[in-house]
């Protein structure tokens, strides 16, 4: 009997152990920010999406849910991820459907100009970030090749190399609602264009039965779930040929009187501007998500009978996403200033959820610069500017000073895992470290290290002299 | 199947499970199906092989038990040997065979001759084929009884655990217990972990050390020529360390599968790299070969109870033809022959070197004077393992000449040793799972103890913390998966 409890303890621990090293070594969005759409999506509440956006990195750069909720009070959610390929679309929004119940859900049709995903790590992406699930299982068995389905279902014949690549992210988790509800906004500008081949394209290529079959399958879910089925492309460069099989598409789903919106041919109604709202030639970048966006808002506004939830405590990771996406839009700007005063404007009225450390070091009264009015700004008063030192600034507040004079370093808890440590030494810029990283920027003037404490990164570092 | 895929790790339990608790009359049925099932798995049609060379042998034992001349017994035998080492000559050697007719002839001007087979090389061939005709042997000799049913009998030929890569089993041992299955207590606790612990120790063995050797063992023999002393020096001892882990860990995973459901097969490597001599080597490596060849080639030929001439003879044919079980090709000959040359060698340089010893009045049991021994050891078999690992006689040749005249000692300090595919992380690993490896070998050197009876004496605690880090290390740091093209065990091929 001893023996017995001994080997079922065994068995517990080793399952103890192996589920704790399966948690640090799964699969995570390394190119993000260790975060995927698909664990925003377990993170959300039961039925709170109204609206869900499918596709890939066509969505997810393009549609920008802050927009659908300020302006409209509509909770929506880009459930979206790169190189979703038509098994993965379908199988992530049953995956949406176990705990929530759209109005609408929007697909776009991207999908259907390939068949398969080229890079691995977007395989991964699809296929791997999903709980483990009878859904989850049938997406590989649709998707993977007979020989590898084991490797995809059982996860770790692929994971357990990640050990060479582990991350502090790898082993804490960050808060799901920091990082939206799946918008990635990009702020670069990459030239597009036009895609007249594609539009003055007007003949359809017959459908490929896959193509068929997924858009069946689309249709008869929506029937089975009772929301209503959207279909779009997203802005982007397309030939003829990539038309031609859409316009198949599009006379398909008409003929089931499902709306199909092609953004390509509404650019001029968006207003699109072919130089400065892309990222590159085929994904919108912020300034272009906005106008697809408010597109967006205005359809389903007029076109469904969509609550307004503003308000609603429920619904305050859509808050959070319109705060996040706002300190996005702030680290945007405030890298863009060129003028030293503008820049100690920008920081210094900006007040929400910022910590801003100040150091004025070395001979910087000497400084051909007026630091003063930088400590001005701050409301540093004129005998602390005198002595010199280091501030922190919480939410306009500031919340700790360490005159010049002071010879111990200081250490303050910036978050659960980042640790900020201050000590005077003029002729270093280790003096501010986080996490033992030095940030300091100058060695002889004044350094301003802007931390975001929605992100828990630093935002943006300058020294000026 | 290998032991280090997923296929094993569902086909062990349910072939224990239903082994637990089947009537003990149908066990070794089970276990034959199994058997046959798990060897199928590679190639069903070379299954027929094995039946073949399973009926060939069984028929000659009830044949030789029954035959009272001489005479008749000699055709009895000779025809069993002939039909067993006439298919594996078909299999293993018709292409180096032909490969050296063609040679010869191409010397005379004569035209070369076409292979008009195209056969891949059945797996475990080698071993099942001297297994069995180990049998019949000892059958022979009146050393065993004939086993008079022919499916425990064919589960004698083709047990799973040892089927493909040993060890080499003898009728004595494993057939006797085979015979006994039903007085087997198969819930044993302590063999049950024991067996279990053992399959663990071996999977890490192959999964953490020796395929990561492997990677670090390739790449200097493939660009070996453009190499130096020190990456050719590694390289070497990489491989010498790969074969031990990778063959070593196979014969423990066999082991302790077997032991799991009850049987015990024979050890077949004990610390080999701690030997002292070449002698004292094959005493340690593949000790089921090497008795083999030791009772049923050496012995017949004379053994050493003859002149030294003949006994050195003796030694050259067992090991040139060890060399050739290994491989048909030349560098495995040669392989085989240098250990036949250091045996003799250490035999006739005794004198001399005792004698030196005792004038210089050096402490022979001291620790220095054996550790000496095995440094030298350890030497000449990694020496000899280039030819074994070479793709040819000329590539170690090249190898050889490298390693002795391009010395590059620059390499440990301008981060020259990171480009030999292992990153420092990965050598890292490599050097915690390596003293793991010396570790538990100074522990079985000493104390006579392997890891599992080692463990089992421990606290439980100690045993579980133990196990869980090798588990988890075998999960985490084994070398599988979709980016990892899984290495067969190196002795399946021969």
């Amino acid at each position: 009997m001893k023996k017995i409890i001994r080997a079922i303890a065994f068995i517990l621990i080793l399952a103890v152990a192996m589920m704790g090293t399966y948690k640090v070594l799964s699969w995570k969005d390394t190119s993000g920010d260790y975060l995927s759409s698909t664990q925003q999506l377990y993170a959300t509440q039961d039925n709170l999406m109204d609206v869900v956006f499918l596709g890939s990195s066509h969505v997810y750069c393009g549609v920008n849910p802050a927009v659908l909720w300020e302006e409209h009070g509509i909770s929506a959610f880009d459930m979206a991820v790169s190189g979703q390929d038509r098994d993965s679309t379908f199988h992530t929004l049953k995956e949406v459907l176990k705990t929530q119940s759209p109005q609408v859900v929007c697909v776009d049709l991207y999908g259907l100009l390939y068949e398969k995903q080229d890079i691995l790590g977007n395989v991964y992406r699809n296929m791997l970030s999903m709980k483990t699930s009878a859904n989850s299982v049938e997406l590989v068995h649709d998707y993977v090749e007979k020989e590898d389905r084991m490797d995809y279902i059982l996860r770790w014949p692929i994971i357990h190399t990640r050990y060479q690549e582990l991350t502090k992210y790898d082993f804490i988790s960050n808060e799901p609602s920091v990082y939206g509800r799946g918008f990635v906004p990009t702020y670069e500008f990459g030239e597009s264009y036009y895609p007249e081949e594609a539009l003055a394209c007007t003949d359809a290529a017959p459908l490929d039965e896959n193509a068929r079959v997924w858009l069946d399958e689309f249709i008869q879910l929506s029937d089975e779930e009772g929301f209503e089925l959207v279909a779009f492309l997203a802005p982007m460069y397309l030939d003829g040929t990539d038309q031609r099989i859409l316009n198949g598409a599009y006379e398909y789903l008409g003929g089931f009187g499902i709306e199909v919106i092609d953004f390509n041919k509404l650019s001029a109604q968006l207003k699109l501007d072919y130089q400065k709202d892309f990222c590159d030639n085929s994904h919108l970048n912020r300034f272009g998500a906005d106008k697809l966006t408010a597109y967006f808002g205005n359809y389903l506004t007029e076109t469904y009978d969509l609550a307004d939830h503003r308000g609603d405590s429920a619904y305050a990771m859509w808050d959070e996403n319109s705060d996040w996406v706002a300190h996005q839009d702030f680290a945007y700007e405030l890298k863009k200033v060129k003028e030293w005063d503008k820049y100690i404007e920008k920081v210094a009225t900006y007040d929400e959820d910022m910590i801003v450390i100040l150091s004025f070091d070395g001979i910087y009264k000497e400084s051909t610069l007026n630091l003063q009015t930088a400590a001005d700004a701050f409301g540093i008063p004129k005998e602390q500017y005198e002595l010199g030192g280091k501030w922190i600034f919480e939410d306009g507040e500031c919340v700790y000073y360490m005159d010049s004079t002071v010879t111990k370093p200081y250490t303050r808890e910036l978050s659960e895992f980042n640790t900020l440590w201050m000590e005077h030494n003029a002729s270093s810029l280790d003096q501010i470290q986080i996490n033992g990283e030095a940030h300091g920027c100058a060695y002889n003037g004044l350094t301003v290290i802007v931390y975001d404490k929605i992100t828990h990164r630093v935002v943006d570092k300058k020294g000026f002299f | 199947m290998l032991f280090n895929s997923f296929d094993f790790l569902l086909f062990f339990p349910i072939v224990v499970l239903m082994y637990f608790i089947m009537p003990k009359k149908v066990r070794y049925i089970w276990l034959l199906m199994s058997s046959y099932y798990f060897y199928m798995c590679w190639n069903a049609k070379y299954a027929i092989l094995i039946a073949i060379s399973t009926v060939i042998t069984w028929v000659s034992g009830l044949l030789l038990s029954r035959q009272t001349m001489k005479a008749t017994k000699y055709v009895t035998i000779a025809v069993s040997f002939a039909v067993n080492l006439s298919i594996l000559f078909f299999f293993k050697y018709y292409d180096f065979a032909l490969e050296n007719i063609n040679r010869i002839l191409s010397f005379a001007n004569v035209g070369i001759l076409s292979n008009p087979f195209d056969f891949l090389l059945p797996v475990g061939i080698s071993f099942y084929t001297f297994q069995a005709l180990s049998y019949t042997v000892d059958v022979y000799r009146g050393e065993i009884k004939a086993e008079k049913n022919p499916l425990r009998y064919a589960l004698f030929v083709s047990f799973f655990p040892q089927l493909v890569a040993g060890p080499i089993e003898r009728s004595k041992n494993l057939l006797t217990q085979l015979q006994e299955i039903h007085t087997i207590k198969v819930w044993n606790y302590d063999r049950i972990v024991k067996g279990l612990i053992m399959m663990v120790w071996g999977l890490f063995q192959k999964m953490v050390l020796a395929d990561r050797l492997s990677i670090l063992a390739d790449t200097v023999f493939e660009s070996a020529n453009a190499l130096g002393t020190v990456e050719l020096v590694i390289g070497a001892v990489a491989f010498a360390l790969q074969i031990y882990c990778d063959f070593g860990g196979y014969s423990t995973i066999a082991i302790g599968a077997a032991k799991v459901m009850g049987f015990e097969l024979m050890e077949n490597f004990n610390t080999p790299y701690f030997a002292t001599g070449i002698q004292d080597f094959w005493r340690r490596w593949h000790i089921s070969l090497s008795s083999w060849f030791r009772d049923y080639l050496y012995i017949p030929l004379g053994g050493s109870r003859c002149s030294r001439f003949r006994k050195y003879c003796n030694l050259m044919i067992t090991f040139l033809v060890s060399g050739l079980w290994h491989g048909a090709a030349w560098n495995y000959v040669v392989w085989g022959g240098l250990h036949g040359v250091y045996q003799i060698l250490e035999d006739l340089s005794k004198p001399v070197r005792e004698k030196v010893t005792a004038k210089l009045h050096v402490d022979t049991k001291a620790f220095s004077h054996k550790f000496g021994q095995i440094l030298i050891t350890f030497f000449l078999t990694t020496f000899a393992w280039i030819f074994f690992r070479a793709e040819s006689l000329s590539q170690a040749g090249t190898y050889i000449v490298r390693m002795f005249t391009k010395w590059n000692p620059w390499v440990f300090f301008d981060e020259g040793l990171l480009k030999l595919g292992l990153d420092k992380m990965e050598l890292n690993i490599l050097a915690l799972a390596l003293a793991a490896l010396l570790l538990t070998d100074i522990l079985q050197y000493v104390k006579k103890l392997s890891l599992a009876e080692f463990l089992m004496k421990q606290g439980w605690w100690f045993r579980f913390a133990v196990l869980i880090v090798l588990i988890l290390s075998v999960f985490v740091f084994g070398k599988y998966g979709v980016e990892f093209d899984s290495a067969q065990f190196i002795y399946f091929d021969f």
